[in-house]
């Protein structure tokens, strides 16, 4: 494996990193806002922002668009 | 004028029909656990199951873990790293495990109602049921892929079963990102 690979590689992985941070973020923020009893509309809109970012960098939906992108 | 084509350029394009039928299979499935959701406001409205919310956290967490493992998987073998990825893999399918054990070996015993009990039990079950047998297929494509994968099968080039295993693990992540709050934080007891 060379340098310049396991420098691409590293940077999926902290990439995979900061999305499960912001994963982890938003769940822990729905329960405790579920608790106060905030309107069900906020706790949709974190649910979309938790599958969009599932969508986007874990599930690659741009790859559809882009056949060459992900290498193989 | 010859119509051979480059190995590689064959691959490239059955990958892009490869993709494009997984996420027409992911749309349509999405319809399901849609009508499910729409079902659970339909028939309880405002009301929600009475479930353990820590338990629901808890179970949450494993699946979105266990997301980030697969994650790992996919990366590693893109990168040519075999045993990474088979390790990542073998790690998301045991919190896999561990979620059905938290849904149905342990929440359908605490829930205070059975699945003939009224709307409350047919929404509860059904949409947990619905999701956890989803989630046992995708345990079974990961056993597929380790096992594809401890035989050398997959390269940095050509791994498109652990992509689509990847893929399929994530959908079913993000339908539980939406069941999750309609179940155990929506509306009240």
């Amino acid at each position: 494996m060379n340098t310049r690979n396991i420098t691409k590689k590293g940077l999926a992985l902290r990439r995979g990193v900061m999305v499960f941070i912001g994963l982890a973020i938003l769940t822990a923020a729905e329960f405790f806002l579920a608790q106060i009893m905030v309107p069900a509309v906020v706790l949709w809109i974190i649910a979309l922002l938790k599958a969009g970012l599932v969508i986007q960098f874990f599930m690659h939906l741009s790859r559809l668009f882009q056949p060459d992108e992900g290498g193989h | 004028m010859s119509t051979t084509t480059h190995p590689m350029t064959d691959y490239r394009h059955k990958l892009a029909t490869n993709r494009l039928g997984l996420w027409l299979f992911i749309v349509s499935d999405a319809f399901v656990f849609g009508g499910l959701l729409v079902s659970r406001f339909y028939l309880l409205g405002d009301r929600r199951p009475d479930l353990d919310a820590t338990l629901g956290l808890i179970v949450t967490a494993v699946l979105l873990i266990s997301s980030f493992f697969m994650n790992r998987a996919e990366v590693s073998i893109a990168h040519g790293d075999r045993k990474g990825m088979v390790i990542n893999a073998l790690v998301t399918l045991v919190l896999g495990l561990g979620f059905l054990a938290g849904v149905v070996g342990v929440e359908w015993q605490l829930a205070h109602f059975g699945p003939a009990d009224g709307p409350e039990g047919a929404v509860f079950y059904m949409m947990t049921g619905m999701h956890a047998f989803h989630v046992l297929t995708g345990v079974l494509f990961l056993i597929v892929i380790v096992r594809n994968g401890l035989k050398g099968k997959y390269t940095a080039e050509r791994h498109w079963g652990v992509e689509a295993a990847a893929n399929y693990w994530h959908f079913v992540d993000v339908v539980w990102i939406f069941f999750y709050p309609a179940l155990y934080l929506i509306g009240t007891v």
